[in-house]
C-alpha cells in the first residue's frame, strides 16, 4: 500500500496549518517530528480521513479521497490513536479492543482472532477482563495502541503514543511497533530516542512545511556541533529550525 | 403562563389519573439547574485547590441559586396566585437539597436523578383520600408545617452532603468513633 | 448479536434497571389490585408505569446518547468504517433494550398473576402491553433526541422534564394519550398501534441521522431535517387515540345472571360472577314495592349505551370501576330507583316534588345502595350539598342499625308513600 499527499493544504478557520505538503508514505516506520503547532496532529487527522483537505489530494493506493464515501471505504485500513483518546472506564480491555475491531469493519470470525492478536502484541492478554479505568497509565496507552492496530490496518497513525510511559514501557512500545511488518506506521513524537530506535524515515514539519523528509541517518548527518543537543539527531533537528529558534 | 398547563399523569387515586400543573415541574428544574452547573471538566485539578476555590464555588452556587429562584418566582408572581408562590418556595428548598444529595453521591451531572425519582413518587402516591399526604411538599397547602419541615430537612441534608468533603467525613467518623468508645479514664 | 451484547454490557444506563424494576412493580402493586383476574385491566394497569417511568427513562436515554461526548471518544468514532448511523444504531438499540426491560418485567409479572385463573380476553392484555411498549419507546426516543442535542447532565434533565411537557402537550391536543384503565368496553385501537410503531420506527431512523455532536453535518440541513422529522413523527404518534369502543358481543361474549333483574357483565369480567350472583340475590329479596328493571347490563353490552340519557334512550347500565362494589351497586340501585319511581311516567307529577320528599328518596337510594353492596361505608368521596349528604347518611344508618325485616318495611313504606303522593294509582 502507499499513501500519497499531493500539494495538501489544511487548516482551521482562517489559519493554514499545512502548507502545500507533498509526500508519499510506504510500508515502514516513519517519524513525524516538529515543534508544537507545526501541523503534526493536523496531518495525522487528515490521513485518518477525519479532516477533508482544503486543497490538494490524499490518495490511498491511487484512489483519491473525494467524499465521505471514499473516505469511509479506506477506514478499514486505517488505525488511528489520538494523543488524548477516550474510553469508557467500566469497559473491559477486551471489549474496548473488540469495539475498535467492529468500528473498523471486521466481521465476527476475523474479529476475535484480531483482538487476540492485538492484545498479544501489546502484552495485555492476561488483563483482557480488567476494566479500562483500573489500568495504569502505561497499560491504558497500550490498550490504546491495541485499539489502533487491531486487524492489522495497513496505515497506523499514532499521535504521541509514548507520552507518560516509563523507560521499560517505551521499550515495550518499540517492540510492538517493530511487530507491525508490512504496515505504514506514522508516528508523531517529540522523543528523539524513539526516532533513532525504531524509525526508518523521518519527516520534520515546521510551519506546515516539510523541512526534511528522508532516512534517519541522513537527518543525523545534518547536525552541527555548535548546536544544542545531546545527540546527533537532536542537533540535526535544531539545525532544521529557523535561526532564531536554534539557540535556547 | 406555561406553568398553568397541566400534565396528565397516572396517580394512585380514583379514576387513576391526576393533572400535575407544569409550575410544579418547572420549580424542580429551576432548583436542579444550579447544581448541574457545578460540574466542571477541571474537577480533578480543582480537588486540590485552596480554600479560595471552595469559597468561590459557594458564592457561585449561592448566586446561581438565588438568581434562578428570583427570576422564576418573579415570573411565577405574574402568572400564578400569591399562595402558590409560597408552595413553590417551599418545594424549591426540597428539590435543591435532593439535587445536592444526588450530585454528591453520583456526580454533579446526575444531580437530576434523585429529584426526578422523588417527583415520580410524589406525583403517583402523593394524593389520597381527598388530600395531599403530609410528605407531598410540592403540593401541600402553603401553611402546612409538616411539609415545610420536611423541605427544610432535605435542604439541610443536601447542604451537609455538599460540605462532606473526604477530610470532613474522616473527621466525623473519628468523632463518632471517639463518642462510641467506652471512657477508659480512671479504670485500674 | 455479539456487538449488540457488547453495547448492552457496557451501556451507561444498565445501573438504572434495578431501580426502574422496583419502581415499576411498586406502581403496579402498591395501590389497588383490582386488575388481577381481568385481562384488559391487567394489561392497562401494567402499562401505567410506562408513563411515570418515562420520566426517568427519557433522562437515562439522554445520558446514554451523550456518552461518546462525555467519554471523549468522538475522535475515535469519527474514523470508524462503520457508518455513523450504524454506530449510533447499536447504541440506541442497546439503550432501548435495557430501558424496556423494567416495563416488560412488570407486564410479565402482571400476566403471571392473572394467568393463575386465565379468564377470557388475553389478547386484550397483549394489546395494552404493546401500547405501553410504544410509550416506553417514545420516551427513549425523546431522551435520545435531547441527549444528542444538549449532552450530559443538562440534556438528561431536559429530557426528563421534556417527557412531562410532552404529556402536557397531549393533554392540550387530545386529552386521551395517557391510558390508566382497561375497561372491558374499550380496547386498544389496532390502527393507532400500527401508526405509533410505524412512527417510532421512522423516528429511530431520523434519530440515527442526527449529526455527530461537534461535527459538521454530512449534508446541509441534516440536523434540522432530522430534528424536524423526529418531532413531527412524535407528535403524530401521540395524537392518535389509543383506545376505542369495542363492538357489542353476542352470546358467549357476556355473562348473565338471571333473577328479578338479569345482570349481564362482559365475559372478561368473569371474576365478578360470584359478586353479581350475590347482588342478584339481594335484588330478588327486595320488597315488592320496588320494581327493578328486567335487565341491567354492564356498560358497552348494548349498542345504545352512552347515548343521550336525557332522552331516555340509553337502557339501564352500570360500570365496574376498579373492582369497587360501590361503583356497580350504586348505579344498579339508581336504575332500580328509576324503574321503581318511574321518573318519566306521565302518570306521576314529579315536577312538584318537594325538597323534603326529594331528600326522603335520596335516603332510600342510599339505603338501597348500602343493602345491595352489603356495606355501609362508601369507598368514594362526594361534594354534594350537605342536605343531600345528610339524607344519604340517614339511609345508611337504617342499613347499619336496623334488622333486615325492619329495613325492608321502612324502605317499602317510603317508596309507597312517596309514589302515592305524586303518582296516580297503578
Amino acid at each position: 500500500m502507499n499513501v500519497v499527499l499531493d500539494d495538501l493544504l489544511q487548516g482551521y478557520a482562517g489559519n493554514t496549518v499545512i502548507n502545500r505538503l507533498s509526500l508519499t508514505l510506504r510500508p515502514g516506520v516513519t517519524a513525524l517530528l516538529g515543534p508544537n503547532g507545526a501541523g503534526k496532529t493536523t496531518l495525522l487527522r487528515t490521513l485518518a480521513t477525519t479532516l477533508p483537505p482544503r486543497a490538494g489530494t490524499v490518495s490511498f493506493d491511487g484512489v483519491v479521497l473525494e467524499d465521505e464515501r471514499s473516505a469511509r471505504r479506506v477506514r478499514n485500513d486505517v488505525g488511528y490513536l489520538p494523543q488524548e483518546f477516550g474510553f469508557d472506564p467500566r469497559m473491559s480491555v477486551a471489549d474496548f479492543v473488540t469495539y475498535a475491531a467492529w468500528l473498523r469493519g471486521l466481521d465476527a470470525p476475523d474479529r476475535d482472532r484480531s483482538v487476540s492478536e492485538a492484545l498479544e502484541l501489546v502484552d495485555l492478554v492476561d488483563r483482557r477482563r480488567m476494566r479500562m479505568g483500573k489500568l495504569s497509565g502505561g497499560m491504558r496507552r497500550r490498550a490504546g495502541i491495541a485499539w489502533a492496530i487491531v486487524g492489522r490496518p495497513r496505515l497506523v497513525l499514532l499521535d504521541e503514543p509514548t507520552v507518560g510511559l516509563d523507560p521499560r514501557q517505551r521499550l515495550q512500545f518499540r517492540r510492538i511497533i517493530g511487530g507491525l511488518d508490512g504496515s505504514i506506521v506514522l508516528l508523531s513524537t517529540h522523543l528523539i530516542d524513539d526516532v533513532a530506535a525504531i524509525c526508518d524515515r523521518v519527516i520534520v514539519l515546521h510551519g506546515g512545511v516539510a523541512k526534511f523528509d528522508g532516512p534517519v541517518a541522513e537527518l543525523e548527518s545534518l547536525g552541527r556541533e555548535d548546536l544544542p543537543g545531546h545527540s546527533a539527531l537532536e542537533r540535526a533537528y535544531m539545525h532544521l529550525l529557523p535561526a532564531e529558534e536554534q539557540q535556547l | 403562563m406555561l406553568g398553568t398547563f397541566e400534565a396528565p399523569l397516572p396517580a394512585a387515586v380514583e379514576e387513576g389519573q391526576a393533572r400535575i400543573p407544569i409550575w410544579r415541574l418547572l420549580t424542580m428544574a429551576v432548583a436542579v439547574l444550579p447544581v448541574l452547573a457545578l460540574h466542571s471538566p477541571l474537577a480533578e485539578l480543582e480537588a486540590v485547590a485552596t480554600r479560595r476555590f471552595r469559597h468561590g464555588q459557594r458564592i457561585y452556587l449561592a448566586a446561581t441559586v438565588l438568581g434562578s429562584a428570583l427570576v422564576f418566582l418573579g415570573g411565577a408572581a405574574i402568572a400564578l396566585h400569591p399562595l402558590v408562590l409560597l408552595i413553590i418556595a417551599r418545594s424549591w428548598l426540597a428539590w435543591f437539597g435532593l439535587a445536592l444529595i444526588a450530585g454528591v453521591l453520583l456526580g454533579w451531572r446526575l444531580a437530576w436523578t434523585l429529584p426526578v425519582l422523588v417527583a415520580v413518587i410524589l406525583f403517583y402516591w402523593g394524593f389520597a383520600a381527598g388530600e395531599y399526604r403530609w410528605w407531598e411538599f410540592s403540593a401541600r397547602p402553603p401553611d402546612d408545617v409538616a411539609s415545610l419541615l420536611l423541605s427544610l430537612a432535605l435542604l439541610c441534608a443536601g447542604l451537609i452532603a455538599y460540605r462532606a468533603t473526604p477530610w470532613r467525613r474522616r473527621t466525623w467518623r473519628r468523632w463518632r468513633g471517639r463518642s462510641l468508645r467506652p471512657d477508659r479514664s480512671g479504670m485500674s | 448479536m455479539r456487538i449488540f451484547w457488547l453495547h448492552v454490557r457496557n451501556s451507561p444506563v444498565r445501573w438504572t434497571v434495578p431501580v426502574l424494576v422496583a419502581l415499576d412493580l411498586a406502581i403496579l402493586f402498591l395501590r389497588t389490585q383490582y386488575w388481577v383476574g381481568v385481562w384488559p385491566e391487567t394489561g392497562a394497569a401494567a402499562q401505567v408505569p410506562a408513563y411515570l417511568l418515562g420520566v426517568l427513562v427519557a433522562g437515562a436515554a439522554a445520558w446514554a446518547a451523550a456518552a461518546p461526548v462525555r467519554r471523549g471518544m468522538q475522535e475515535q468514532l469519527s474514523v470508524a468504517k462503520v457508518h455513523p448511523a450504524g454506530v449510533d444504531g447499536y447504541r440506541l438499540a442497546a439503550t432501548t433494550a435495557i430501558l424496556t426491560v423494567p416495563y416488560l418485567i412488570g407486564q410479565m409479572v402482571a400476566f403471571a398473576v392473572t394467568a393463575r385463573t386465565f379468564p377470557p380476553g388475553v389478547l386484550l392484555w397483549f394489546a395494552y402491553a404493546l401500547l405501553g411498549l410504544s410509550v416506553t419507546f417514545l420516551s427513549v426516543s425523546l431522551g435520545w433526541l435531547l441527549g444528542r442535542f444538549f449532552g450530559g447532565g443538562f440534556g438528561a434533565m431536559t429530557a426528563a422534564l421534556g417527557w412531562l411537557f410532552v404529556l402536557a402537550l397531549t393533554n392540550f391536543l387530545t386529552g386521551d394519550f395517557v391510558v390508566v384503565t382497561g375497561r372491558p368496553y374499550l380496547a386498544v385501537d389496532a390502527f393507532t398501534l400500527a401508526v405509533r410503531f410505524g412512527c417510532l420506527v421512522l423516528m429511530a431512523v431520523a434519530l440515527l441521522w442526527l449529526p455527530e455532536s461537534g461535527r459538521r453535518s454530512r449534508w446541509p440541513g441534516q440536523g434540522l431535517v432530522s430534528v424536524a422529522s423526529a418531532a413531527a413523527l412524535m407528535m403524530l404518534a401521540v395524537v392518535t387515540p389509543p383506545v376505542t369502543n369495542r363492538p357489542v358481543p353476542e352470546g358467549e361474549g357476556r355473562i348473565c345472571i338471571s333473577g328479578r333483574t338479569t345482570l349481564c357483565i362482559w365475559q372478561e369480567q368473569e371474576k365478578y360472577r360470584p359478586l353479581m350472583a350475590t347482588l342478584s340475590g339481594r335484588i330478588d329479596g327486595l320488597p315488592t314495592a320496588f320494581t327493578p328493571p328486567p335487565e341491567v347490563r354492564e356498560f358497552g353490552l348494548d349498542a345504545r349505551h352512552g347515548l343521550d340519557e336525557r332522552l331516555g334512550v340509553s337502557p339501564p347500565h352500570f360500570y365496574i370501576l376498579e373492582g369497587s362494589p360501590w361503583s356497580y351497586g350504586g348505579m344498579i340501585s339508581t336504575e332500580i330507583m328509576s324503574s321503581t319511581f318511574a321518573w318519566r311516567d306521565p302518570a306521576c307529577d314529579w315536577g312538584r316534588m318537594s325538597d323534603a320528599d326529594q331528600l326522603r328518596s335520596d335516603a332510600v337510594l342510599a339505603w338501597l345502595e348500602a343493602y345491595l353492596v352489603g356495606d355501609v361505608t362508601p369507598d368514594y368521596s362526594t361534594d354534594a350539598p350537605s342536605a343531600m349528604q345528610q339524607a344519604w347518611a340517614s339511609g345508611r344508618r337504617v342499613a347499619a342499625e336496623r334488622p333486615l325485616p325492619e329495613q325492608f318495611d321502612w324502605a317499602a313504606g317510603e317508596v309507597i308513600s312517596i309514589r302515592g303522593e305524586y303518582c296516580a294509582k297503578r
